[in-house]
């Protein structure tokens, strides 16, 4: 059995090494690799208490968040978004609020000191507004 | 055979060092990013495009604003003078001495309308605490006969504060949102910041336009829907834009709602017949005393207020869903949501 002039079994690791090397640099560069998706990043208290990633969910699902005093807040999530649909404060702006999904969007329900916002990887909210005075 | 190997290790060597080359120098795509939290007895928005580190000391601004001119937060500059009322004089920092001197400033241009000294009042309605009551008239008569903005002396050059009577209270709510926003634009601007949005609780504030070049766009809440929905869309750069209605902090009791803007003549919360004085100001501080000045004096007082003052532009909602703006905003505001109309 002759042995091949240009592929010795040595060779063929460092190759397959540059190989693998070229294609992760190449997809780094493209971004490729990056988290798709909008996250929602739930804190209490200004400690994160969850982290969901919309665009990973496929069926939607609620779960409660409840401090201390036992005050709690139910949240919803569905695939790209998410929103309170109850409160145990008396104003119920949270609730009132609705879905968000967009960049920079969030849910803040003040007496539970509770806060979702979307991060910044997300896409832009639909509506087109970057804020609202009130 | 050896020249073959080295000569392609060169060759995918070079492609490796071109990807690896973009994949270091790539232009990173525009890095916003931003943080909600609660603070200053509200949410707190800062979106910056710039470092993780420049949006922590902005963060960290807002944290000292409120511990110096908070009223309720045990040792801030303005819980001290509370304390002292009909005592000693309380020297206080630089950034309390020039938020009060402004206060006492709208309060005088107000006629006591606008009165930073309204705290006996806020204690006695309790509106925006747990438990929010409607007071016997006795006792808004007693806290009415505390409240008066001519009794807060002041020593500029030893930035020393004294409020003359026991029972008095300052309290900066209408005013210190809007200086935070001035003081934390001040910071990123200092550290090249050139495109940010803040929401200090309704307030905004923005710098420059948006990193893509445009200008931001911001929403008027429509004070009769919920939080969220607006009326207008408002597109600007470097400039403020506070809103001040009776929808944000209120309590319903007997079926009427009792609303968090007080007037300080008649004890109770104002009634003039608007829904919500929006401010357009570079000034951040402005805006937020004009709005809530503007919704106190109503309509027609509230307009020629307006006229008077330089860099402001308003848009005011009456409960009819008349809406009125400064001539500056005519030709920006040109549609409204349903139900709202022009006046004019």
């Amino acid at each position: 059995m002759t042995r091949s002039r240009y592929f010795r079994p040595g060779d063929l690791i460092i190759y397959g090494a540059l190989l693998i090397i070229f294609v992760m640099g190449t997809l780094i560069a493209a971004g490729g690799l990056g988290e798709e998706g909008a996250v929602a990043v739930i804190t209490q208290d200004g400690k994160e208490i969850r982290r969901i990633n919309l665009g990973q969910v496929d069926e939607p699902y609620e779960f409660q968040v409840e401090n201390e005093e036992g005050d709690y807040n139910i949240i919803r999530v569905e695939p790209g978004r998410i929103r309170v649909i109850e409160a145990s404060c008396p104003d119920k702006v949270d609730v009132k609020q609705g879905w968000i999904s967009g960049a920079h969007q969030s849910i803040v329900c003040l007496p539970n000191r509770l806060v979702i916002r979307i991060e910044a990887d997300a896409p832009d909210a639909q509506d087109g507004i970057d804020g609202i005075a009130f | 055979m050896r020249q073959r190997t080295v000569i392609w290790t060169i060759v995918i060597g070079f492609f490796v060092a071109a990807a690896l080359g973009l994949a270091l120098t790539r232009p990173r795509a525009p890095e916003t990013i931003s943080d909600t939290r609660v603070m200053m007895d509200t949410s707190i928005e800062i979106r910056i495009f710039g470092s993780k580190r420049t949006l922590e000391a902005a963060f960290k601004r807002i944290q000292e604003i409120d511990e110096l001119m908070s009223r309720t937060r045990k040792g801030s500059d303005i819980y001290k003078v509370n304390q002292q009322a009909g005592g000693e004089w309380v020297k206080v920092s630089a950034d309390t001495f020039h938020v009060i001197e402004t206060a006492l400033r709208f309060a005088e241009t107000t006629g006591g309308l606008f009165d930073p000294t309204i705290t006996p009042l806020v204690e006695l309605w309790g509106i925006g605490t747990g438990n929010p009551q409607i007071p016997d008239q006795e006792a808004i008569e007693q806290a009415k006969g505390l409240v008066d903005y001519r009794r807060v002396d002041l020593a500029p050059s030893s930035r020393r504060v004294r409020l003359t009577q026991p029972g008095m209270g300052l309290d900066l709510g209408a005013i210190g949102k809007g200086y935070a926003a001035d003081s934390v634009a001040q910071l990123l601007r200092e550290r090249g910041v050139e495109s940010a949005l803040l929401n200090l609780g309704g307030n905004v504030y923005v710098i420059g336009g948006k990193p893509d070049g445009t200008p931001w766009r911001i929403g008027i809440q429509d004070p009769f829907s919920d939080r969220g929905t607006h009326v207008t869309i408002l597109e600007v750069r470097d400039t403020s834009i506070v809103t001040s209605g009776p929808y944000e902090r209120f309590f319903i009791r007997n079926g009427k709602r009792y609303h968090h803007i007080l007037n300080p003549e008649t004890g109770y919360p104002a009634d003039t017949g608007l829904a919500s004085v929006s401010i357009i100001s570079p000034s951040s501080i402005t805006a937020d005393a004009l709005s809530t000045s503007v919704f106190l004096l109503g309509l027609e007082k509230g307009l020629a207020l307006l006229e008077e003052m330089e860099d402001v532009e308003a848009m005011l909602i009456t409960n009819d869903r008349k809406v009125y703006l400064t001539s500056g905003l005519k030709q920006q505001v040109k549609s409204l949501a349903k139900g709202f109309e022009f006046h004019d």
